[in-house]
């Protein structure tokens, strides 16, 4: 059974259909990069799944438990950061987190532990006696995950954590993330920037318009649909004649483009032979300088699947 | 156990407001009022004062520093609440707050709290002032304990009340102006019954039966009546409050009806006790029907309206386990049930005061009339602040609109024959207890009214559909 699903999730404002039968999955350990434009139905998707809306179809669980009729049990499993989010006025660092140690109900003799645990994963050690709106944006943020990590959530439900942060900042997030990573958490993560999840996530999904184009692991994915990949090929000259070659003389080479000087062609033949391609390059004398199979990332998946609803 | 009683909300609030330098702006300004009010009244007395003794001062000081303590805490108490849910909300703190597994009814306790102990604070503060009168004697103790709990009293009430405007507001600035607004024009409309009905009396005008304010219950009885009333109203503006933080105000609506019935019990009880204790001379009979109509009328536009659920069957409405859904459609059952324990509560009233049983059937179909047109206006406007204020503004007017033309007709040398015609919006008629008004007319034709209005319901609904299908 999966650790996080939802089936069908519908949510609709009026006519406006922010969410349209929804369908995730995450097992437990799974890192999920929930992708799409802004106003896809991200952040109403997390706020759905962290009890804070109700769905008006479908149905969402969190191990087991449902969102809307057991939100109690749902909030004790999961951590939650939302995009936007405020700090208390006139409240100190530590004060602001034995304040939601005491919410999750931390007894009273672990709190101080616990509280200089997560200061130190998040790197805030140093700014405990601080007051909260003292700190730097990207000091909230990480004081934000702290709060979210304090009752040692299973499921981190995390919306844009990057988002405004310098590149400092952003590059410390992403370190912490990895760090939750190899704790063993299960997290689902929105973000509209791609490079921030490649190295994270092993699922993605993208959403657009409140739709689901595609989901799962993104090596799975990629195989699926890119069933392609994009060979570069320099030639010495006479780029004419090895374009006639790929085209005309190879079965398993679509699409072929000239950008550049650099010729790149999308080959759909079986993984791992496509040094039939040079053979047939190198038995019609054209002279190649390099050959190259281009990596395909998430930015290359996310324009193939949005693409059709682009145009 | 101790940890359990642990509220992070309370020491959150009271942190905060503590070390904010506008509450001690705010203390300051409250003891410099307060030290004014002594200044000028020993002014006043020392120049214009009667009986000019130690005792008389100390007294008439009193009285003046309690009253302008009072009035100061009846009006700070709403301030220390109003923006309590609204500013989380503004400052973005509110889905974290929600995120956590304290219940919603634990999170409004420890705002209300953090307010009243503030009050407690600002009467404290003030009793250096008091202790300064007990020198000159003559101060009561007893009444001045009495009036310090009367204050703190309305403080709980305020607080708990600007509390639930929080909740239901979406900034502070409407919160504060609907708070204060609806207060000011409350104690305004007070002030003006009040006088009316003083000036009525003083003029040998009829009073209101219904006014006996417990002259049969004895002094511990009426003690206890009023410390669980006032604390069953505290409850059930914190229960509406604690409703309003819920995604689905209406999931929650069950415990608030709950809460109406105990205090609607408490009523009852201490009506029972006080007419079986008094004897009167001037017996008024249907006194429990229309008194049972009075009350609920002031809580049916609330309870009458809102969103209506739209996924059950009509008839499933009528099964028991419905009562637990807070929506309109449960409502009209829910108002039969009290209306049945009225009835039964009737049969212990002593027999002069009793109700006629045609009385019962008029009340019932007020209720069913105003519960048919309370569902039309909210299927119709499918908002549920729009649909309150739409039925309140509704029968409001037909109010207005029928004295106007009952008083031109009347100077015309008419006989009060449009005066029945106010039934249509408020429940009058078991007041005339001669039987001036024929209200059995209405026993036939609220019944009608009621169904015409579930018809125009039904009509709409058919409409609605078929312009979506159409659409689609």
């Amino acid at each position: 059974m999966a650790f996080v699903e939802t089936h069908n999730l519908t949510k609709k404002y009026g006519n406006l259909v922010a969410v349209n039968n929804l369908n995730l999955r995450l097992d437990e350990g799974d890192i999920l990069g929930f992708i799409g434009p802004n106003g896809a139905g991200k952040t109403t998707t997390i706020r759905i799944l962290a009890t804070l809306l109700e769905p008006t179809s479908g149905t969402a669980t969190i191990a087991g438990h449902d969102v809307v009729k057991e939100p109690e049990a749902v909030r004790r499993i999961i951590g939650y950061m939302p995009d936007f989010f405020g700090v208390y006025d006139d409240v100190k660092v530590w004060e602001y987190l034995d304040f939601f140690a005491c919410a999750y109900r931390v007894p009273r003799s672990e709190r101080a532990k616990l509280i200089d645990d997560v200061l130190a994963l998040t790197d805030l050690s140093h700014k405990k006696d601080d007051y909260v709106e003292a700190l730097s944006r990207g000091m909230k943020q990480r004081l934000c995950l702290a709060k979210t990590l304090l009752h040692n959530p299973q499921v981190l439900l995390l919306d844009e954590p990057a988002s405004g942060l310098d590149p400092r900042a952003r590059i410390e997030i992403k370190e912490l993330l990895k760090e939750l990573r190899n704790m063993g958490k299960t997290i689902l993560i929105s973000s509209h920037i791609l490079p921030e999840l490649a190295d994270i996530c092993n699922k993605i999904a993208i959403i657009e318009r409140g739709e689901l184009l595609i989901s799962g692991e993104i090596d799975t994915i990629m195989r699926q649909l890119t069933g392609s990949h994009v060979l570069e090929i320099k030639v010495a000259d006479d780029e004419e004649a090895a374009v006639q070659v790929l085209q005309n003389q190879l079965e398993d080479i679509r699409e072929v483009r000239v950008e550049d000087g650099v010729i790149r062609a999308h080959y759909v033949g079986p993984p791992g032979e496509h040094y039939r391609v040079v053979w047939a390059l190198a038995e019609k004398r054209v002279k190649v300088l390099s050959f190259a199979e281009q990596p395909t990332d998430l930015e290359d998946i996310f324009m193939r699947v949005t693409q059709g609803v682009v145009q | 156990m101790i940890e359990r009683l642990e509220n992070p909300v309370f020491r959150q609030s009271s942190r905060q407001r503590m070390r904010g330098a506008r509450t001690y702006g705010c203390l300051l300004a409250y003891l410099l009022v307060l030290g004014l009010v002594v200044i000028i009244s020993y002014d006043q007395f020392v120049a214009h004062g009667v009986q000019r003794t130690t005792t008389g001062l100390a007294q008439m000081l009193f009285g003046t520093l309690a009253m302008t303590q009072w009035f100061l805490v009846a009006f700070i108490t709403p301030a220390l609440t109003t923006s309590a849910i609204t500013m989380e909300r503004e400052q973005r703190t509110y889905d974290l707050l929600m995120m956590t597994p304290l219940s919603r009814f634990t999170i409004v306790w420890g705002k209300f709290a953090s307010a009243l102990a503030f009050t407690v604070v600002m009467i404290v503060c003030g009793m250096p002032l008091v202790a300064v009168l007990f020198l000159m004697g003559g101060v009561d103790v007893g009444l001045m304990l009495t009036l310090y709990l009367g204050m703190l009293a309305t403080g709980a009430v305020l607080a708990a009340y600007g509390l639930m405007m929080s909740t239901i507001c979406a900034t502070s600035t409407l919160a504060n102006l609907l708070t204060y607004g609806s207060l000011a024009v409350g104690y305004f409309g007070a002030a003006v019954t009040g006088t009316a009905y003083t000036l009525s009396r003083a003029f040998g005008g009829g009073s209101f039966n219904m006014l006996w304010l417990g002259a049969g219950l004895t002094s511990w009885q009426m003690w206890t009546f009023v410390v669980l009333t006032l604390l069953l109203t505290v409850w059930l503006l914190l229960q509406i409050a604690s409703n309003y933080l819920l995604a689905d105000p209406r999931a929650g609506a069950w415990k608030t009806r709950s809460l109406l019935i105990a205090l609607y019990l408490l009523i009852l009880v201490a009506t029972l006790l006080d007419a079986q204790a008094t004897t009167r001379t001037s017996a008024s009979a249907n006194y429990l029907g229309g008194l049972f109509a009075f009350l609920w009328a002031l809580v049916i536009p609330a309870l009458f309206t809102g969103v209506p659920y739209g996924s059950k069957k009509w008839y499933e409405w009528l099964y028991p386990s419905s009562l637990r859904v807070g929506a309109i459609q449960s409502a009209l059952p829910f108002m039969c049930l009290i209306v049945l324990t009225a009835i039964v509560a009737d049969r212990f009233m002593p027999a002069p005061l009793r109700t006629q049983p045609l009385v019962w059937a008029y009340v019932m179909g007020y209720f069913c009339w105003i519960w048919s047109l309370g569902y039309l206006l909210s299927f119709a406007i499918r908002n549920r602040w729009g649909a309150l204020f739409a039925l309140v503004g509704v029968l409001a007017v037909l109010v207005q609109l029928i004295s106007t033309v009952s008083i031109v007709d009347a100077n015309r040398g008419g006989q009060q024959r449009f005066e029945l015609l106010l039934n249509v919006a408020l429940p009058i008629a078991p007041w005339e207890a001669s039987g001036k008004m024929d209200y059995r007319i209405w026993v036939v034709l609220y019944p009608l009214m009621a169904t015409a209005s579930l018809l125009l319901t039904g009509w709409l609904r058919r409409f609605r559909k078929s312009a979506v299908t159409e659409g689609s």
